[in-house]
């Protein structure tokens, strides 16, 4: 072994120590001013000068020498490369992404002041209101097939209670469980993954009451939750299909009394003269109170819509909808969506409603109520009327924006009368304080032809999206 | 330079070099582009590249390595031993139909527990459990006292010391009217307990205090000191654990002997023999029996079988009559006087599919069973599962809930026979 390592050694000399005698070109004195780069150029390697001891440095270069020169630079220059660590710091720093990506906490807080009544004085109510919500929760990718979704939603738990629930428990009135499943069922024709969704929530909850007996313009606002269900949903041949099932009315004790198949067909159609394209929508409901042996009670229920793009920044969309065979038991409804159309920083949307007085089954009002969708306001629309709104914004700078709402009700004759007539206005100002937080103060009107009372409100709130 | 003009073929590459301070042209402000070049000069030129090259790659260098830390911190402030919050959980969803009475109903459970290492031997735990508040419930439980329980663990004179706070078993009653098979079920949940304990040469030694039976406003029902030996030789373990349970006004004491055989990791057995409140005859005895085989010869099959006899004076009325035994298969309590012979077994099917069956038969102390017997059962539920990721399947189950005497535990009149169908969901995270 010391014998082996003693001729390494010798050799070692051998090898290395013709790079270790020092060139010295004759022509080429330490202190002429290219001396430096020249021995640079020695130990690089990339030239010994001519066999006589010379370097001939005033000689011209040809094109050959040059690329001697170059190439043997290139060879020289041993930069020790970043790659193999750029490639491990990427894959690092993917595996810490998809790490974040597979939980994401997000959420939304609302807190407003509301001074109710500061004008009118009908009614004799006045009050000073503050409440907040937040709706929270976390989104957790299970693996590439299965997300899960954990919403907690305080609704009007947060002071507001309007005292309708009389159990307030966590589990089974604030929060909401959402799962997807993606299910490869290619040997059974579908092409597509099949989603299977498995939801518990306590459904939409409409506001029956006002707690505050100043605030009526509140009453039928929509805190809209989703319902306890399985839903399927695939594309096929170009269609998105989807069907499920619903608990309209899982209560504590999640016993299921009245039950929702709903199936929807999907379809866009391209290439339309002058509209490019247009979405088709047809929904089928099937609403029903026992399942073998209970007194029976069915509704069937169907709507179609119709959606298109007039040009890049409108949308339209018409729905008719029925609950049944009867007229009165329809509902048509349209809305327009105009994005900025002018160029000027204004959004707006109009929407019309006439809904029939049986387009809700009098058997099932409690359960089917949010069939009608809607009014800007977010309140549930009524049976028997006719509902006119619309929403606008207008920026005035990147951080202020004015913001106005309204909406008018009337009776299924088009009258503004003592039966039906409601009309709420609304108008304020949002002033953006950072990124997705902003400060809202508004001012809106509400009259009442039913118990002709006009009301109004004043309101400071703060919006927080995170 | 004068003699290179914005539009010169070459004018990219010479102002190039000069940025990389390769040359910087004639003192003049002149390139002379055209002017043969000699030996002198592109030995200048090459130098000079190479030593930009080399400071760029320096410092190139620098910055890799500085993102190599950064990314190192980040991915250990991510990691579960980093000590920052700890989030996981699992969730169960059920639809569920029974035929006579016609009733369908949906629920779900959800536990989420957040864990957090407050230093190196420090660690707090918190859960929630919704237990039957996700719509199977018929009274109201708190959130604070009822949903919540929490651990913390430390090291403590060379020992391990840890604190649970915990509202202890809680029964579920189903709603009139719903599944029987449901009824007087118990969600185990910790009790409140303070544990010590040390481990040296196969010995383990630990005393606990417990909390159980706790009323709402914190005064403990029921107390209990126990105090365990363990020793570990091989596969072999074996358990002493004497226990002092005192209430108001009676107190007992008891004790618990047991012997793990863990062969192989997917082999176990467990022996209990446990001397209750009733300490000179037989009926004061506890006796378990329980064999684990989980797959042992490859072929996708898991069982479990599990026997408790319980003596009919095991445990004192008033002090700890439902403590000190833990659920079966379907979360009923093994009561005194009974046996329970329990079943479980899990067969892997094609690809991710599977087949499960449990089941429960219990009988008085003598293997008796049927329609003179009121309290014994047989309970059986068979499930097609299928499992889409990590602890996470659907089930299709159909459970079969017969009571012969129509008189179930703790005296529930019930059909002789019920029966249900169910679709579940269980996803862990």
């Amino acid at each position: 072994m010391k014998r082996n390592l003693f001729v390494l050694f010798v050799l070692s000399i051998f090898i290395v120590a013709p790079s270790f005698a020092a060139t010295k070109f004759k022509d080429v004195p330490d202190s002429h001013w290219a001396s430096s780069s020249v021995y640079d150029m020695v130990r690089m390697g990339i030239t010994k000068g001519y066999p006589d001891g010379t370097f001939r440095g005033d000689k011209s270069i040809s094109r050959y020498e040059t690329a001697v020169f170059l190439s043997k630079l290139s060879k020289s220059i041993s930069i020790e490369s970043v790659n193999a660590d750029l490639a491990s710091l990427k894959s690092d720093v993917l595996a810490l992404k998809k790490q974040k990506e597979a939980s994401v906490f997000y959420g939304n807080y609302e807190g407003d002041w509301k001074i109710a009544n500061l004008v009118s004085s009908i009614g004799g109510y006045k009050a000073t209101v503050s409440s907040y919500r937040l709706i929270s929760g976390v989104k957790q990718k299970i693996n590439e097939n299965t997300d899960v979704d954990i919403n907690l939603d305080t609704e009007d738990y947060g002071y507001y209670n309007d005292g309708t629930v009389s159990l307030e428990s966590l589990a089974a009135n604030l929060l909401v469980i959402d799962s997807k499943i993606k299910l490869n069922l290619a040997d059974l024709g579908f092409n597509n993954p099949v989603t299977l969704q498995l939801t518990y929530g306590p459904g939409p909850k409409k506001r029956s009451l006002d707690p505050t007996h100043a605030i009526p313009s509140d009453i039928g606002y929509v805190y809209w939750r989703p319902h306890t269900g399985i839903k399927a949903y695939t594309n096929l041949w170009g269609f998105d299909i989807s069907g499920g099932y619903i608990a309209l009315d899982n209560n504590t004790t999640g016993k299921i009394n009245t039950s929702q198949f709903t199936g929807t067909i999907n379809y866009k159609i391209g290439n339309v003269p002058w509209l490019n394209e247009i979405k088709l929508d047809a929904t089928g409901d099937y609403v029903f109170t026992g399942m073998y042996n209970r007194p029976d009670c069915r509704n069937t229920r169907a709507s179609l819509t119709l959606a298109a793009p007039l040009g890049s920044k409108i949308d339209a969309e018409g729905k008719i909808a029925g609950g049944g065979s009867t007229q009165s038991s329809l509902m048509v409804a349209g809305k327009l969506d105009l994005k900025d159309v002018w160029d000027t920083g204004t959004v707006a949307t109009l929407q019309f409603s006439k809904i029939g007085a049986t387009f809700i089954d009098p058997n099932f009002t409690a359960q089917e109520f949010y069939f009608t969708g809607v009014d800007p306001f977010n309140r549930v629309l009524e049976t028997g009327t006719v509902n006119l709104g619309g929403k606008v914004a207008q920026m005035l700078d990147p951080n202020f924006t004015l913001v106005g709402k309204g909406e008018i009700t009337l009776n299924s004759n088009y009258q503004y009368d003592t039966t039906k007539g409601k009309l709420t206005a609304e108008g304020g100002i949002s002033y953006a304080i950072a990124p997705n937080t902003s400060l809202d103060a508004m001012y809106r009107i509400y009259q009442d032809k039913s118990v002709s009372d006009t009301s109004d409100l004043a309101s400071l709130g703060l919006n927080y999206n995170f | 330079m004068r003699d290179v003009p914005e539009g010169h073929w070459a004018n990219d590459a010479v102002y190039q070099m000069v940025r990389l301070g390769v040359t910087g042209g004639f003192p003049d402000g002149t390139y002379h582009g055209d002017r043969a070049i000699n030996r002198f000069e592109i030995s200048s030129f090459l130098s000079k590249l190479n030593r930009s090259y080399l400071k760029q790659s320096a410092y190139n260098k620098k910055i890799v390595e500085e993102l190599k830390s950064e990314v190192a911190l980040l991915t250990y402030n991510e990691s579960p031993q980093s000590g920052k919050v700890g989030f996981f959980g699992s969730f169960e969803g059920r639809f569920r139909q029974s035929f006579s009475p016609s009733v369908t109903q949906a629920d779900y459970r959800l536990k989420l527990s957040a864990s957090k290492l407050i230093d190196r031997e420090t660690a707090l735990k918190i859960n929630l459990d919704t237990m039957d508040t996700g719509y199977n419930i018929q009274g109201v439980r708190d959130i604070s006292t009822t949903l919540f329980d929490a651990k913390g663990t430390t090291r403590l004179w060379g020992m391990d010391l840890s604190m649970v706070l915990g509202p202890g078993k809680q029964l579920h009653t189903e709603p009139a009217g719903m599944f029987p098979s449901e009824n007087n079920i118990y969600y185990m949940r910790p009790n409140s307990a303070l544990e010590l304990s040390g481990a040296a040469k196969g010995f383990t030694l630990s005393s606990a205090f417990v909390a159980r039976q706790v009323t709402p406003s914190g005064e403990v029902g029921v107390q209990e000191l126990n105090a365990k030996l363990a020793y570990v030789f091989g596969k072999w373990l074996v358990y002493l654990q004497p226990h002092y349970v005192f209430g108001n006004d009676s107190h007992d004491y008891r004790a618990e002997t047991g012997l793990v055989f863990t062969p192989s990791d997917k082999m176990m057995t467990n022996l209990v023999l446990a001397l209750g409140s009733s300490h000179n005859t037989v009926s004061g005895l506890y006796a378990k029996f329980e064999q684990k085989m989980l797959d042992p010869r490859k072929t996708g099959t898991q069982i479990t079988l599990r026997i408790d006899a319980v003596g009919s004076n095991y445990r004192k009325e008033n002090l700890d009559k439902y403590e000190f035994l833990d659920v079966n298969n379907f979360d009923r309590l093994f009561l005194d006087g009974t046996i329970d012979v329990g079943l479980s077994l899990k067969q892997k099917l094609y690809r991710e599919f599977f087949l499960e069956f449990k089941s429960d038969w219990v009988t008085d102390t003598r293997l008796r069973y049927g329609e003179n017997y009121p309290g014994t059962y047989l309970e059986w539920e068979g499930a097609l599962g299928y499992s889409f990721a990590k602890d996470s399947n659907l089930n299709l189950f159909y459970r079969s809930y017969n009571v012969p005497s129509g008189i179930a535990q703790f005296a529930d009149l019930v059909p002789v026979v019920s029966s249900l169908v169910g679709l579940s969901v269980k996803c862990g995270f």
